[in-house]
């Protein structure tokens, strides 16, 4: 990969996150949060994706983003005033945004037609700006003005200078005489001010050593409406042509000394430059626009003429308060500049956490290992090299949920990516939808955010299309006219518990039956009980659709929702209340890469059972087994009769042909397993031989899916072993799919 | 096959590149068989497979390749051949075919060939052979002829992978 292909690399990695924060702005504006804060996120998330466009001449993504930063412009200005339909028309923006980075990302070319909406906002947006321009008199609001007046600092020393012009002026950095200058950049933190500390007196104390000129970096300031005057928010860069010419930087560093650890500030020496014609010897007051200009300048600027036009002394009456006004904090800096210190996160390569991953994983085999030989060569437990282990396994056991750490992610942006299923489909069926979601800070292991979407996108698309009523007819049944998806994740001990809920109509039980004995799915006279019927939207086949409606009917259903979750290790479970609505859990592990699991044999092969599933175990002797024919055999569990199998039966292994009648082996065991979608079973084994964590290798682009098998270990022999899934096994087993006939039901 | 191939005199000296292709050759069911060697990762002995579960006969399994896990195939058994023997001297190549790894139990290699053009020849049409529609092209030298294999006809389709695709 070249250069230029990483760094193109990087720039769609940051889209994505810029859409993110694009979106997830959007939809706070659009949940009522209209602060300029917001709003300004918003605009440059889509400044930030212009800007690096411009440098891979993306040229539809310049345009389209162009027209879209023009129309959240006017949300900054006030041109345009924050509307539901407002809201409304950036949204779909921001997904015909993602829509065109993403063809971009692919090398492909987007649709770059900018829709109507959007260009009617982004006019309205422009004319309601180019009307007052540099006056931008719809900032008029007294309240307004009379904080601008406060905030100026004009710490022109220079009587007579002429103020500044309004934003537009040429950023020029203010040129010295010859002999040098030093040029000195101040940013106060907020702790400047909580310990009482006022910049004024700097000032004065700098002022003392020569000429100041002092420029404010007002860049990124934020509207005045919501001012925080306790946070300090303005920069300064000042340029001192020091009256001694042996001024030194430690007598500079001396006027900050109480201030040393409450602001950002460093000291250069510059020698002069050629100044530009007419600049020399005018100070500037306080508002060079430092950068492109934009409005939040263009408000400061605006009220210079406001100010008193005295310029002489420093400012009137800078509180710092007042100082603090101009500027407010922008907290998470989501523009990535983090402002004066050093940025706390680094990109890494995923490739190389996933080695550590699996290097960790390695480390916990080996651990394992090494505790077994130790006890197998007779040392106690309570022998030094044991308690070591016990240590070291401590420090693998934290390694390892470090290491996970690092791969873990909040479900926010997934469930952002949600906001935009719904949508769609709301607008797709006509039903009029609300998102909720609740937990979006849970972290789950990366993969797994990934790989739910599609599950997700699905099961969403199903409770807008099939769960949730029309609007007409939900007034009818005294619901509320819009319906709710809620979407919630929790962390619920060593797994993440994800639900779909909706308060729609609830499964149709007796159409799913119907449909079910129509496709031959279950015989017709077969008695089920509700959650057997719920079972049955993911058999394979099953779609209740009467027609396939573009939405949710693309030949796949539930069942495929299912095994993508149990590819992930995680299972699926419904409730539903006619009427009410239904809830669909899924439940995942933390962690795709380690499992705790039961190493069995059977017919020389060894096999993991996920020990999650794994409900009880009994020896063969103990256990009561009644056959019910030739072929089917049961196994009482607790109080009822289960289904029995023989693992690798089950498997399709062929076993090694044992005598007639002759005694199962000693060690011979049943496993109950009780998988997520199926009634519980019992799996006989040859011999149960160790419990413990294994790590997951998945099998992969080069296997293909195998039947029966969520994945592979290696053992510490260095023999490779497979994972049961237990309900893949339980669907290869027809016995097992079936229910039990009820006469056996004990 | 034509005589006249046959009779091409096989270059002297420096071997001319054909277009350079370079071919490992090697032994499977007693015919000889080549792989394009840029596709060949490596050469591995032979380890005892896991079996996997309902697979076709001539899925031997997989076996652990240093850390990750590979599947391996028969390929005589593939080929539709009588399966392998068991035999220390068997071996396993690693074969890289896109995303996908895999390896083949092939009785012995052989050598590595740069075949010159004219030692090439496409598979006659044989009606409905399966093995033949394995092989993509003929290598000629000398009096015998070994068959080109296309690792995308001998990679078994993966069953699920397609399909289920979610969308």
């Amino acid at each position: 990969m070249s250069s230029m292909d990483e760094i193109r690399a990087t720039f769609f990695e940051e889209c994505t996150e810029l859409l993110e924060q694009l979106e997830g702005g959007l939809l706070r504006l659009e949940a009522g949060e209209q602060d300029a804060d917001t709003v300004d996120a918003v605009f440059r998330a889509v400044h930030s994706i212009k800007g690096g466009a411009g440098a891979f001449h993306l040229t539809d993504l310049i345009s389209f983003s162009h027209e879209f930063e023009t129309a959240l412009d006017g949300l900054r200005t006030g041109a345009v005033a924050l509307e539901a339909s407002v809201v409304a028309t950036l949204l779909r923006a921001s997904d015909r945004l993602g829509d065109l980075v993403a063809k971009a990302a692919d090398g492909e070319v987007g649709d770059p037609s900018i829709p109507k909406d959007l260009a009617d906002l982004a006019a309205r947006a422009a004319s309601g700006g180019s009307d007052e321009d540099d006056d931008f008199g719809l900032l008029d609001l007294p309240a307004m003005e009379e904080a601008f007046t406060v905030t100026r600092i004009d710490i022109d020393l220079d009587p007579g200078g002429p103020n500044a012009p309004p934003s537009g002026a040429a950023p020029t950095p203010s040129p010295m005489k010859p002999g040098g200058y030093w040029e000195i950049c101040f940013e106060p933190l907020p702790d400047l001010f909580a310990s009482g500390n006022e910049p004024l007196y700097l000032f004065r104390a700098l002022h003392v050593m020569g000429r100041l000129t002092p420029r404010l970096i007002e860049t990124d300031l934020p509207t005045l409406e919501e001012l925080d005057p306790s946070q300090p928010r303005v920069r300064w860069i000042i340029d001192l042509v020091p009256s001694a010419p042996d001024l030194t930087e430690t007598e500079i560093e001396s006027v900050f000394e109480f201030a040393q650890d409450l602001c950002v500030f460093s000291i250069a020496h510059c020698e002069p430059e050629d100044p530009e014609p007419g600049a020399q010897g005018t100070a500037l007051p306080a508002n060079v626009a430092a950068g492109k200009p934009d409005p939040a300048e263009a408000q400061l600027s605006s009220v210079a003429p406001d100010a008193p036009s005295a310029p002489a002394a420093l400012a009137p009456e800078p509180k710092p308060e007042a100082a603090a006004a101009g500027k407010q904090p922008d907290g998470a800096a989501p523009d990535g500049k983090a402002k004066g210190g050093l940025s706390t996160t680094i990109r890494v390569d995923l490739d190389r956490i996933d080695r550590l991953v699996n290097l960790v994983g390695e480390l916990v085999i080996c651990q394992a290992m090494l505790t077994q030989s130790v006890l197998k060569d007779g040392l106690g437990t309570n022998s030094d090299s044991a308690s070591g282990l016990d240590d070291l396994q401590q420090l693998t056991r934290d390694i390892q949920d470090s290491v996970m750490a690092i791969r873990a992610q909040p479900v926010r942006s997934l469930f952002q990516r949600m906001t935009r299923i719904v949508r769609e489909a709301a607008q797709m069926t006509g039903k009029d939808i609300r998102l909720e979601t609740e937990g979006e800070a849970t972290e789950i292991d990366k993969t797994v955010v990934e790989r739910l979407s599609d599950p997700l996108t699905h099961m969403i698309r199903n409770s807008i299309d099939h769960g949730i009523e029309a609007p007409d007819r939900r007034v009818e049944l005294g619901k509320d006219r819009v319906g709710v998806v809620r979407l919630s994740a929790r962390q619920q001990s060593d797994r993440v518990v994800i639900e779909i809920t909706d308060d729609g109509r609830g499964i149709d039980r007796e159409r799913v039956l119907a449909r079910a004995i129509e496709r031959g799915l279950v015989p017709a006279d077969r008695q089920l009980d509700p959650a057997e019927i719920d079972r049955l939207l993911f058999l394979p086949g099953f779609s209740t659709a009467d027609g396939i409606s573009s939405l949710s009917g693309r030949g796949v259903g539930m069942d495929v929702v299912q095994r993508a979750i149990r590819d992930l290790n995680g299972t699926i479970t419904t409730q539903s209340e006619p009427g009410k609505g239904s809830t669909f859990s899924i439940s995942l592990p933390l962690t795709l890469a380690i499992l705790d699991g039961m190493i069995v044999r059977s017919a020389q092969q060894r096999m993991v059972i996920p020990l999650a599933a794994i409900i009880e175990t009994q020896t063969l002797d103990s256990a009561r087994i009644e056959s019910i024919s030739p072929t089917r055999s049961v196994v009482m569990l607790q109080d009822r009769f289960v289904p029995l199998l023989d693992l690798a039966e089950g498997m399709g292994f062929a076993r090694p042909a044992r005598a007639e009648g002759a005694p199962p082996d000693e060690d011979s065991a049943l496993l109950f397993v009780q998988p997520d979608d199926f009634d519980a079973y019992a799996l006989r084994v040859d011999a149960i031989e160790a419990q413990r964590q294994v790590v997951i290798k998945g099998l992969g682009e080069s296997f293909g899916r195998v039947p029966c098998v969520s994945a592979a270990t290696i053992l510490g022999d260095g023999q490779v072993a497979l994972i049961i899934d237990p309900g893949g096994l339980a669907l290869a087993a027809e016995s097992i799919r079936s229910p039990l006939p009820a006469e056996v039901q004990a | 096959m034509t005589m006249e191939t046959l009779e091409a005199p096989p270059p002297t000296g420096v071997p001319r590149r054909g277009d350079g292709m370079e071919l490992l050759t090697f032994q499977c069911g007693g015919r000889a068989f080549a792989v394009d060697i840029m596709a060949v990762r490596e050469i591995r002995s032979w380890s005892a497979p896991t079996p996997l579960p309902h697979a076709p006969p001539f899925m031997l399994g997989m076996v652990n390749l240093r850390g990750s896990v590979l599947p391996v195939m028969d390929l005589a058994a593939r080929l539709g051949e009588r399966p392998t023997a068991d035999s220390p001297r068997n071996v396993i190549i690693v074969i890289q075919q896109g995303m996908r790894v895999h390896g083949l139990l092939v009785e012995a290699v052989s050598d590595i060939v740069h075949p010159v053009p004219e030692q090439l020849q496409d598979v006659p049409k044989v009606t409905s052979d399966e093995e033949t529609s394995m092989a993509e092209r003929l290598f000629v030298v000398e009096d015998a002829m070994v068959q080109i294999l296309s690792m995308e006809r001998v990679l078994p389709a993966l069953p699920g992978l397609a399909e289920d695709a979610l969308q």
